[in-house]
């Protein structure tokens, strides 16, 4: 049983990980991509 | 020049949007909705998985519990196989068309790929203690299956150097050549004399019906998370495109 749970924690941390690692680089490159447009115009 | 191959189409005014954007409709809002959907729908599939992979599957008689790691093992597999199936068209539209959509949707396949192979490398180690009771052995399966992670770890490296269309054409047929891996490891389990269970869904096999439904629901929810992570990935690409669009005519 405890093989089981560490396997589905495993998975449950790096799916959570990765869409979470998405959304932080998203954030970054539309704050960036907001500074960089304000700076251009 | 970095941008050349960023490019999408010369007809069209150069500006940070028309650069970016070479899948228009993945930034439309309603796609963005769908996107979503298919978020929302993944994790509403996952949780029904979770319960039928622990609660409506039967307990298997030989492996007891550890047996469930299998219902979501094998889904990850085969949805590597498939992200990295998507990279070796990608690539080979790329090299043929030098169009960056191409190099991007690679890009973000091999990512997602990358994961899910990750997840095969740490659910199967489980599964291994207590069906052969060691965490890995050395076999073919096992080794094929490392090997195609190393590989891909290999290209997404390789991605993080210099933007240059160069640096994506060698990724390109690293891609491509690292794709020869996938069929040997589905047909590792007959080429060579191997632990590793043989083809699991077939009658043979000895799967109940609840069994294989869990299986099929667990796939189902998986291929609904690869498609919206996927979406969001090319969208994060197209987004990075922009800004380094933008970097450059302000410097």
């Amino acid at each position: 049983m405890e093989y089981l749970a560490i396997a589905y924690g495993l998975i449950a941390v790096v799916l959570i990980g990765y869409a979470f690692s998405i959304r932080q680089r998203m954030s970054a490159a539309q704050r960036e991509r907001a500074v960089l447009e304000s700076k251009n115009q | 020049m970095a941008t050349n191959h960023i490019a999408a189409t010369a007809a069209e005014p150069t500006t940070h949007k028309s650069v970016g954007v070479y899948w228009k409709f993945l930034d439309d809002k309603k796609i963005v909705w769908i996107a979503r959907g298919f978020g929302i729908a993944a994790l509403l599939n996952i949780a029904v998985a979770l319960y039928m992979a622990l609660w409506y599957a039967p307990t298997e008689k030989t492996m007891g519990h550890a047996q469930r790691i299998f219902y979501f093992h094998v889904p990850s597999a085969w949805i590597a196989f498939f992200a990295f199936f998507i990279v070796f068209i990608a690539s080979v539209l790329f090299l043929w068309r030098r169009e960056r959509k191409w190099d991007a949707l690679a890009l973000s396949a091999a990512e997602i790929g990358v994961i899910f192979t990750t997840l095969v490398l740490l659910t199967g180690p489980m599964w291994a203690k207590v069906a052969w009771g060691a965490f890995w052995v050395w076999d073919a399966r096992l080794t094929t299956t490392l090997i195609l992670w190393m590989i891909y770890v290999g290209y997404l490296m390789l991605r993080g150097t210099a933007d240059t269309e160069r640096r994506s054409r060698f990724a390109a047929v690293l891609a491509i050549v690292g794709f020869l891996d996938v069929p040997i490891i589905y047909f590792s389990v007959q080429l060579w004399r191997t632990q590793h269970p043989e083809l699991l869904v077939t009658q043979s096999g000895g799967l109940t019906p609840a069994m294989t439904q869990t299986l099929m629901t667990a796939l189902l929810s998986f291929t609904l998370l690869f498609i919206f992570l996927l979406i969001e990935r090319v969208r994060l690409e197209q987004a990075r495109d922009q800004v380094n669009f933008l970097r450059e005519t302000a410097e």
